[in-house]
């Protein structure tokens, strides 16, 4: 009894240490924090029941729960609209940038090594980075900016849009990803 | 050229993935916005279903697999361990309880329903939600309580049940119960698991009961698949369907009587796809609850108390004027729909009358509309016919042309209404389980059924709020009784509906007639 509470709360500490990247990687894939919090408790709770399963060592730990992550949202959103996460194409690039800063950057924790993609935000014009703190942290939806900071719906899709790109050709530089995805160019 | 293509549609994919990982890390803040402690805690109830469920279980197999965890997680944590040193001891402070994860919804509750603390009793209502490890028990007398889990399970149980819930299934405990769940098909390695004292069930995608007595556990299998392992002899036997089995010191198979199932389960609603649910069991208050358990909670205020009465066994009466609005704008609706281009709204009503709303004052059942002229859509009655507006790129501001049904189809009686439209433009009005026909503009006509279809998508839809009974700012009044209202981001197929429509409004039983056979004409 006394090993299984000290087994918990190992696994407690590998909740704590992993959460912000897990739920970071839902989030990309659900669209919502909150749902991405929920369905990361699953995916920890499956991951103790599945240990067996994984060999490797802590880095590719990150990984598994990501893989675990994904079949689960797969799994519960299978009926819905929403499949378009399932192109492997679309997963690949998510799995890329997440485990790109698994080994990114200084810091003890993955929530301080990545901190530094933060710049990348700050770099973006005014007009882009008001949209995307309204859309992303206030999740505000497209049309509530639209009326908030009074211009078009479209513009503000447009804008959206644009922050995404210039978000991840920043991050891409950052992480050592767009090198190789000009060698794959070429 | 077609390699090229090929090639540019997976950059494109890729750099799509990447931008949905950009959009991840800007949706927590980077990580910063995550709420840890919640998750911890919510880990650890989860788990701690586990862990009874474990210890009940009499010949354990998963010792195997705890004794590979140990190992495992061991290997895996060291490494941690270390690297992280002084900072995970900061840790420990955090692991401090926290708020407990609902895994479960009370959707319906007829007679007296309890949460067990302790020695204590807490009387539950419609809406209450449930975390794994919580008990809960029917009272004595005539009574009856819907359980809907998260991940889509129901658990339907009758008087005198006591049940543990789980965050896979449930445990029922003591006394003598009967339980049913009907679930959706779940994924092979991580199974619903329904316990008794004597047995476990592993669910396959299947509807059940399960009976509870001192010595013995009895479970009917009405369709589908089960697994029933003996808790005391490990003996494992596969259940078919229309068998029972009976698990006390030895378990026993036998052929299921046709007369135990004279009171069939009511079917489980359609849950795929559902952005809002009010099922009117509140009772009492000025809030209607949305209970779909998506995302945050639409719930809708009632600005004028006189002129409405809950109605014992559920339902709203609204007898003069009042709205039902909702504390904020429906975004949780209107984003869905935005994406996925369909929208499915289905109510359970009672109209106070088939003359109400002639033009132009349409009585207004459901909207999500800016006023009497700017809707994304609204579901009308208009005298003795039922229409939709809904605004596509297609049509004007306030969603016109209509679609409307025929003569006859709204009146004084407890009807069911389901408009679903599809990506493809083809929309469908269902009234009580079928489809009736309908005309764009105009009253459908005698004759066969149509189908028209309304081009355009759902892209200028705006922010507005959800509102029931009537329209903001104007005098759009709907006279009658909600028994339910659901809305949905996709077109629900006929079958759904009829499911939809057998499994009745909540708390009034099981509708007189199956939904089939031919569409009706108006």
């Amino acid at each position: 009894m006394k090993e299984d509470a000290r087994i918990r709360k190992m696994f407690e500490l590998l909740v704590t240490e992993h959460s912000p990247m897990l739920v970071s990687y839902l989030a990309g894939m659900s669209g919502s924090r909150h749902e991405a919090q929920d369905l990361a408790q699953d995916v920890f709770v499956k991951a103790y029941r599945q240990f067996e399963s994984f060999s490797g060592d802590g880095a590719g730990f990150a990984a598994w729960l990501r893989r675990i992550g994904r079949n689960l949202y797969i799994d519960r959103y299978r009926r819905s609209r929403r499949m378009e996460v399932r192109d492997p194409a679309i997963l690949e690039g998510m799995e890329e940038i997440f485990s790109a800063a698994d080994g990114y950057g200084a810091g003890d924790t993955w929530v301080e090594r990545v901190s530094t993609l933060r710049s990348c935000l700050e770099q973006l014009p005014e007009r882009l980075r008001v949209v995307c703190r309204l859309h992303y942290f206030e999740e505000l939806a497209a049309r509530a900016i639209a009326a908030r900071l009074r211009i078009r719906f479209a513009a503000v899709r447009k804008r959206l849009e644009r922050a995404r790109r210039q978000l991840r050709i920043c991050m891409e530089r950052k992480l050592g990803l767009a090198e190789r995805g000009l060698e794959e160019l070429a | 050229m077609k390699n090229l293509r090929k090639h540019e549609t997976s950059e494109a994919s890729l750099n799509a993935g990447r931008e949905r990982a950009v959009e991840g890390l800007l949706r927590t803040d980077f990580g910063e916005s995550v709420d840890v402690d919640l998750i911890v805690a919510g880990c650890r109830d989860r788990l701690a279903g586990v862990s009874r469920r474990e210890r009940q279980t009499v010949s354990a197999p998963p010792a195997a697999a705890v004794r590979s965890w140990r190992w495992g997680i061991t290997a895996a944590a060291a490494g941690l361990l270390i690297a992280l040193g002084g900072l995970l001891i900061g840790q420990w402070g955090r692991l401090t309880p926290g708020p407990r994860a609902s895994v479960a919804v009370l959707v319906e509750a007829e007679g007296s329903v309890f949460r067990l603390l302790g020695g204590r009793r807490e009387a539950l209502a419609t809406g209450a939600r449930l975390a794994a490890g919580d008990v809960i028990a029917g009272g004595t007398g005539q009574s009856r309580a819907l359980v809907r889990f998260t991940h889509g399970v129901e658990l339907s149980l009758l008087s005198a049940t006591t049940a543990t819930i789980r965050d896979s299934g449930a445990f029922v405990r003591s006394g003598r119960a009967t339980f049913s769940v009907t679930p959706r098909p779940q994924p092979v390695s991580d199974p619903v698991l329904v316990a008794t004292p004597h047995a476990e069930i592993t669910v396959v995608g299947t509807l059940f009961t399960v009976s509870v007595a001192e010595q013995h556990s009895r479970v009917e299998l009405l369709r589908g698949k089960l697994r029933v392992r003996n808790l005391r002899s490990a003996e494992v036997v596969a259940l078919e369907a229309n068998h029972a089995a009976l698990v006390g010191p030895r378990t026993i198979v036998e052929p299921l009587a046709v007369a135990a199932w004279s009171a069939p389960a009511r079917p489980a609603r359609v849950r795929s796809g559902l952005l809002a649910f009010y099922t009117f069991h509140e009772g009492d208050g000025s809030v209607v609850h949305d209970v779909s358990g998506v995302g945050r909670p639409l719930d809708l205020h009632i600005d004028r108390m006189p002129a409405v009465r809950w109605l014992s066994g559920g339902g709203l009466s609204i007898s003069r004027s009042a709205m039902l609005l909702s504390g904020s704008p429906a975004d949780k609706i209107t984003d869905a729909c935005w994406r996925s281009n369909e929208l499915t709204v289905e109510a359970w009503i009672v109209p106070a009358n088939a003359g109400q709303g002639m033009k132009p004052r349409e009585s207004r059942i459901v909207s999500v509309s800016g006023g009497s002229l700017a809707r994304d859509f609204s579901l009308l009655q208009i005298a003795d016919i039922y229409a939709m507006r809904r605004r596509t790129t297609a049509t004007d501001g306030n969603g016109q042309p209509a679609l409307m049904t025929g003569h006859g189809t709204a009146g004084p009686r407890l009807t069911h209404v389901v408009y679903a439209r599809g990506a493809d433009g083809i929309e469908r009005f269902l009234v009580d389980g079928r489809e009736v026909g309908t005309a764009l503009g105009v009253p459908h006509g005698a004759g066969e059924a149509s189908r028209p279809s309304v081009a355009g998508d759902f892209a200028a839809w705006a922010s507005y709020h959800l509102l029931l009974g009537n329209e903001l700012h104007s005098g759009r009044a709907w006279l009658g009784t909600y028994h339910l209202v659901a809305i949905y981001e996709r077109a629900l197929t006929a079958e759904e509906v009829a499911r939809n429509y057998r499994a009745g409004p909540p708390g009034r039983g099981q509708v007189p007639a199956e939904a089939t056979g031919p569409a009706r004409s108006l």
